[in-house]
């Protein structure tokens, strides 16, 4: 049955693009209109509408991670979204496995083997608005495990005031980790204060020790000494100290490795 | 290895009281303070003293100090000798015996809290490498940290690190750059001079002008971080067969700074075949001759070679007439006898040094043919060809030439 065409009508069918023809080089197309499988060359793809929705869905996306970026480190981030990639697969693929007939097509299973899934680009979706690293690795469950052990250790803020390390049980235990070095060293005694002592103030330093890969290792707090407040005579009398000259590592290194013995 | 927070074992000969740490004040006593015995770190002795108890340690197990080098430590046992050099907390040692080894790790564990034990591979930011035949010094991580602070992580590469048609000068015309952001420049740099002595007399052409910055003088201070990024994986080479002797060159340009006269003198100076130290500095005064400037570069070179074999006697290795390669025939009679003419009378008596060490036998100087020179490199700029050259000769190699 032949369709007449009016004027304003649409010229094209749409279709859906299903592979290529075996014997020309023609597309082969699923015409929705007529209901059969057609090849032509005759066709436009109309790539817009998907891509757009997923640039919608990336936005989104986008814009979630970085207001969880303002409370947390990237890499934090990077850890949980991935975790919640996989736990929204399972509950899809749960709704899939509870409402089977509901679209007439059977359950696709997803399997694991499948996640967490690639990261896609966008053409107009620039590289540095993406957070993390693409090139890295995926990190699985059980390096999040690793990664979580590590949390529970070590503090990740670096307390500018006693006040707010004081309010830190891996800081406070760091403090102490230094201050019974002190017993330990036999560094100083308890005495009564007398009026003509000129007493040195003293500050805690916090800094966080990092690994090759920028994870948080160490809490460290340093007990130090105001210097500044020091008065020559009194508190202290010569202060040179001699240091090697890089020079003389350099001979050392040439020399031993010319007498033939390893360094340690 | 390191010693764990070294400066807590320093003891103190002043009366020092410091007030209770914030936060962990003994609730009985609150008006209490502390009398040290030992320093704490932000004392201003406190690097001396620990490195007094260090030394006193060291001493009373037998060691001896270096003659000159007061931060060096040997001892020697029948004709076993170990060496240890200090670096506040950093002590790198090693030995022709494996037990003095041994006796020196427990000694120092015993007395001290002690962690890092193991080869030596990572020393005040220099990355080593010793493999079987030969030691390997880079300084890599440094570079790409520093192009990436930069921002020249994706720059363009280039060949050398000064084109040989560059001249600085003061520019007072030119554009002027932001001299803060580019001050630490200079700085990293020189320290990176430590294992590449390829950028030495660029960095040190560039260092000259900081005060007033231009854009030519950026520009300069670019194409040395441009050459970095083509040359990230290049380091000293010290190979392992080479005869144990000490020979240094010396070489000047005359004239070499346009913007007043004076000339630039380099040196440096080889343990077998293993380049050990370089200079490349601009000379105090303004010469009359080659020969001149060339005389006071010697004068220099000869200085160096003078605390090299200080500090070679101390490791046993005892030289004489250490060989001082010159390309000047003049230079060489001069230092040989003092000719009084006309154009030499006026040379400052401190130049002179060198004579009496010639004479002593202490070092030689020799003719060698200009294009054999090694220091060519430390005194102008040079062409791509003659850069690679001397490069190479003077053992400053990419890792994967050396890994092969």
């Amino acid at each position: 049955m032949a369709k007449i065409i009016l004027a304003f009508d649409a010229k094209a069918d749409d279709g859906i693009f299903i592979g290529y023809s075996s014997h020309s080089h023609a597309y082969r197309i699923y015409n929705k209109c007529t209901m059969t499988v057609e090849e032509s060359v005759h066709v436009v793809f109309d790539e817009t509408n998907l891509d757009l929705q997923d640039v919608n869905k990336n936005r989104a996306e986008e814009e979630e991670n970085s207001n969880e970026l303002l409370q947390n480190n990237s890499r934090l981030i990077q850890k949980f979204n991935k975790l919640n990639f996989s736990d929204n697969e399972s509950n899809e693929e749960k709704a899939e496995q509870e409402a089977p007939t509901h679209e007439g097509v059977p359950p696709v299973p997803v399997r694991n083997a499948d996640l967490p899934r690639e990261w896609r680009i966008p053409r107009d979706l620039s590289l540095d608005n993406i957070i993390g690293q693409i090139e890295q690795r995926v990190s699985t469950r059980r390096t999040f495990n690793n990664f979580c052990e590590n949390m529970s250790f070590v503090s990740q803020i670096e307390p500018t005031s006693i006040a707010i390390a004081l309010s830190d049980d891996k800081w406070i235990d760091a403090m102490h980790d230094e201050l019974n070095q002190f017993t330990r060293n036999n560094v100083w005694v308890l005495v009564p204060r007398s009026p003509d002592m000129h007493v040195i103030g003293t500050k805690w330093a916090f800094t966080n020790k990092l690994d090759e890969q920028g994870i948080i290792v160490k809490n460290k707090a340093r007990l130090v000494a105001k210097g500044y407040n020091q008065e020559e005579g009194i508190d202290f009398g010569e202060t040179y100290a001699l240091v090697a000259r890089l020079e003389a590592f350099r001979l050392l290194l040439a020399y031993a490795c010319l007498s033939g013995f390893k360094l340690f | 290895m390191d010693v764990k927070s070294a400066f807590l074992n320093g003891y103190i000969d002043e009366e020092v009281y410091v007030s209770q740490p914030p936060g962990f004040e003994d609730h009985s006593h609150p008006d209490h303070v502390y009398k040290l015995r030992k320093a704490l770190y932000g004392f201003k002795q406190a690097s001396r003293q620990w490195y007094e108890r260090l030394s006193n340690f060291l001493t009373s197990q037998g060691y001896d100090r270096g003659k000159v080098d007061k931060t060096f430590f040997i001892r020697k046992l029948n004709f076993d000798i170990i060496l240890v050099q200090v670096y506040v907390d950093d002590i790198i040692f090693g030995s022709t015996n494996e037990i003095l080894c041994q006796e020196f790790v427990s000694a120092m564990d015993g007395e001290f809290e002690m962690s890092m034990m193991g080869e030596l591979n990572f020393f005040l930011g220099l990355q080593v490498k010793q493999m079987e035949h030969g030691t390997f010094l880079c300084q890599s991580k440094y570079y790409k940290e520093l192009l990436k602070k930069f921002k020249m992580d994706k720059c363009k590469e280039a060949s050398t690190p000064i084109s040989t048609s560059c001249y600085l000068d003061l520019d007072e015309k030119g554009v002027s750059v932001d001299q803060t952001k580019y001050r630490g420049l200079i700085g990293s740099l020189l320290y990176l001079t430590t294992s590449r002595p390829d950028i030495m007399f660029s960095v040190c052409m560039c260092a000259r002008f900081q005060s007033n910055l231009k854009e030519s003088h950026f520009k300069a201070r670019k194409r040395i971080l441009k050459y970095l990024k083509g040359t990230i994986n290049v380091g000293l080479w010290y190979p392992r067969v080479a005869p144990l002797s000490l020979i240094g060159y010396s070489d000047s340009d005359f004239a070499g700074c346009k913007l007043n006269r004076k000339s630039t003198s380099g040196t440096c100076h080889l343990l077998g075949v293993s380049l050990i130290s370089w200079h490349s500095k601009k000379q105090a005064c303004v010469t009359l001759s080659t020969a001149e400037a060339e005389y006071i570069a010697v004068g220099s070179c000869c200085a160096q070679i003078l605390w090299l074999k200080q500090q070679l006697s101390d490791f046993g290795l005892s030289l004489s007439k250490i060989p001082l390669k010159c390309d000047n025939t003049s230079a060489i009679n001069l230092t040989k006898n003092l000719v009084q003419h006309s154009r030499t009378k006026h040379i400052e008596i401190r130049h002179h040094f060198i004579r009496g060490h010639v004479s002593n036998g202490d070092c030689e100087v020799e003719f060698i043919e200009t294009n054999k020179q090694l220091v060519d490199f430390f005194t102008k700029p040079l062409a791509r060809d003659r850069f690679n050259h001397l490069r190479t000769e003077l053992g400053i190699l990419d890792i994967s030439n050396v890994q092969n």
